[in-house]
């Protein structure tokens, strides 16, 4: 799978001082396809595929990616391999989608981790670039320290 | 929660900011004021300390130096030993001071007192201090009310949406909070000054407010992060993400020049006299400082903050002596040159200066 994480450390969104917005309203609803809409903007990657559709069965609603596919509630959407991206944080996600149209955020599997976490910060960055939508998220200022 | 337990709350929290601030290290980790990428063409020849004249003027009151210590504090008795002795030490130095948010007052008006320092430093410049997004919960009347008992000369309405994101108590809702501080700055006697706590002013923001209000403090990224002190005391995780966010001091100085025609002041992470001088060179009216003023109080008390701060006055003057400049004005029209990646930050934000 294909990381961009030192990339991403490059890119800085634009803070915004005062978001005419609540937290509360951020939208993390993420279309990838005329046929799926993601929850959340952030999948979670385990190495199999058989391990990707049983887990996305018992996890409601998060989205696991394996190979080239993810599934929601079981259910696969074949991807194009460079549209994952594998990023550390919330923020991080938040940062590769602004940059990728395409990309499908994604963290290691790991059983310590908890994805509301990873969740509640790209909440956080949505609300800190006046981002009610990823649509908006996908539109937000950033700059690149070169 | 009853008002008196929210009162309560506010006076611990304003008590464990203090002594996260002094005692732990929550300064930005990676992310600098970018002041370091500023470069001030020297004038030729250099010239004596003793005629350089940084004499400056604010709220038509003579101020010996363009630099005012930031608020802090307020709302604890500990806090209004600090805001005294800053006071005392300012009123000597002729250099105007903020408190900290006044919000504990409005809570609880037998806090007042923590806030109310011209009893024992006259004159003196008092900057009164207030949450952006606290405004939607009272009048223009009780604000007015809040700032005349304290004989505020201006008012700082602080926007913290970062540190309210990872506070545990924090109120996330910033909805409607810019017509409400345009609506304040019609209607209440003090200048307004908008400023942010930390993570900086962009030029749209700076836009929004041009005319609209007196100054725009930037508080800019590189000194101390209220996410980190909001981290640290939630000893949560997801703070430390967002440690580092926020707009560099001296791009968020230039991007709220060039949007905003009012008065511009530095602040966040100045720590020298070079800080200052190359704040001001870059269009800087005024300088703030905090964190280093109140390490010094608590070390020296009111003697503390006087030789902290008379140095940080005398070291502008040497500073701006020795790259030839003998006035404010001229080191204003100085020339200047930014280093990587700032210069290519300002090109891609369309800045200009």
């Amino acid at each position: 799978m294909k990381s961009k994480k030192s990339d991403l450390g490059k890119i800085q969104f634009v803070h915004c001082a005062m978001p005419n917005m609540a937290l509360s309203e951020a939208d993390t609803r993420y279309t990838i396809s005329e046929r799926i809409e993601l929850p959340f903007p952030i999948a979670v990657m385990v190495d199999s595929e058989r391990l990707a559709k049983y887990l996305s069965t018992t996890s409601r609603n998060i989205p696991f990616v394996s190979s080239n596919s993810i599934y929601l509630n079981g259910n696969p959407v074949r991807l194009k391999s460079s549209h994952i991206v594998e990023v550390g944080d919330g923020l991080e996600a938040g940062k590769a989608i602004r940059v990728d149209s395409y990309a499908i955020p994604s963290i290691k599997f790991d059983f310590f981790s908890n994805f509301d976490t990873y969740i509640k910060q790209l909440r956080i960055a949505m609300f800190l670039t006046n981002s009610r939508n990823i649509s908006e998220l996908k539109k937000a200022n950033i700059y690149k320290v070169r | 929660m009853p008002d008196e337990a929210v009162a309560r709350e506010t006076q611990d929290r304003k008590m464990q900011h203090i002594n996260i601030i002094i005692n732990e290290d929550t300064q930005y980790k990676e992310k600098t004021t970018m002041l370091e990428l500023v470069d001030i063409k020297p004038k030729k020849g250099k010239i004596d300390p003793n005629s350089v004249d940084i004499e400056a003027s604010l709220v038509g009151k003579k101020i010996s130096s363009p630099i005012f210590i930031s608020g802090m504090t307020g709302g604890h008795p500990v806090a209004m030993e600090i805001n005294k002795n800053i006071a005392i030490a300012a009123s000597k130095l002729k250099i105007p001071m903020g408190v900290g948010s006044q919000r504990a007052m409005l809570e609880n008006e037998a806090l007042a007192y923590t806030y109310d320092v011209k009893k024992f430093a006259s004159p003196l410049i008092l900057i009164g201090n207030m949450g952006a997004n606290r405004l939607p919960k009272y009048d223009n009347k009780r604000i007015q009310k809040m700032l005349d008992s304290v004989k505020a000369d201006l008012i700082a309405i602080h926007t913290n949406p970062g540190q309210e994101s990872v506070q545990p108590e924090g109120d996330i809702d910033f909805r409607g909070v810019y017509e409400r501080i345009v609506d304040l700055a019609k209607s209440i006697k003090q200048p307004v000054i908008v400023k942010e706590v930390g993570n900086g002013i962009s030029k749209e923001i700076a836009k929004m407010f041009n005319k609209k209000v007196f100054a725009i403090d930037v508080q800019g990224a590189g000194g101390t992060t209220w996410i980190g002190v909001e981290t640290f005391r939630s000893k949560g995780s997801y703070g430390n993400a967002f440690w580092d966010w926020g707009i560099p001091t001296a791009l968020s100085v230039l991007e709220a020049k060039s949007e905003f025609k009012g008065q511009v002041w530095s602040s966040g992470g100045i720590r020298n006299p070079i800080d200052i001088v190359k704040s001001i060179a870059i269009g800087a009216d005024m300088c703030g400082i905090a964190k280093p003023v109140i390490v010094a109080e608590r070390k020296g008390g009111s003697e503390g903050v006087y030789n902290f701060m008379n140095d940080m006055i005398n070291g502008v003057k040497n500073e701006m002596a020795a790259l030839g400049f003998s006035s404010i004005k001229e080191l204003k029209n100085a020339k200047i040159s930014f280093k990587e990646p700032l210069k290519s930050i300002l090109k891609d934000r369309k800045i200009r200066l």
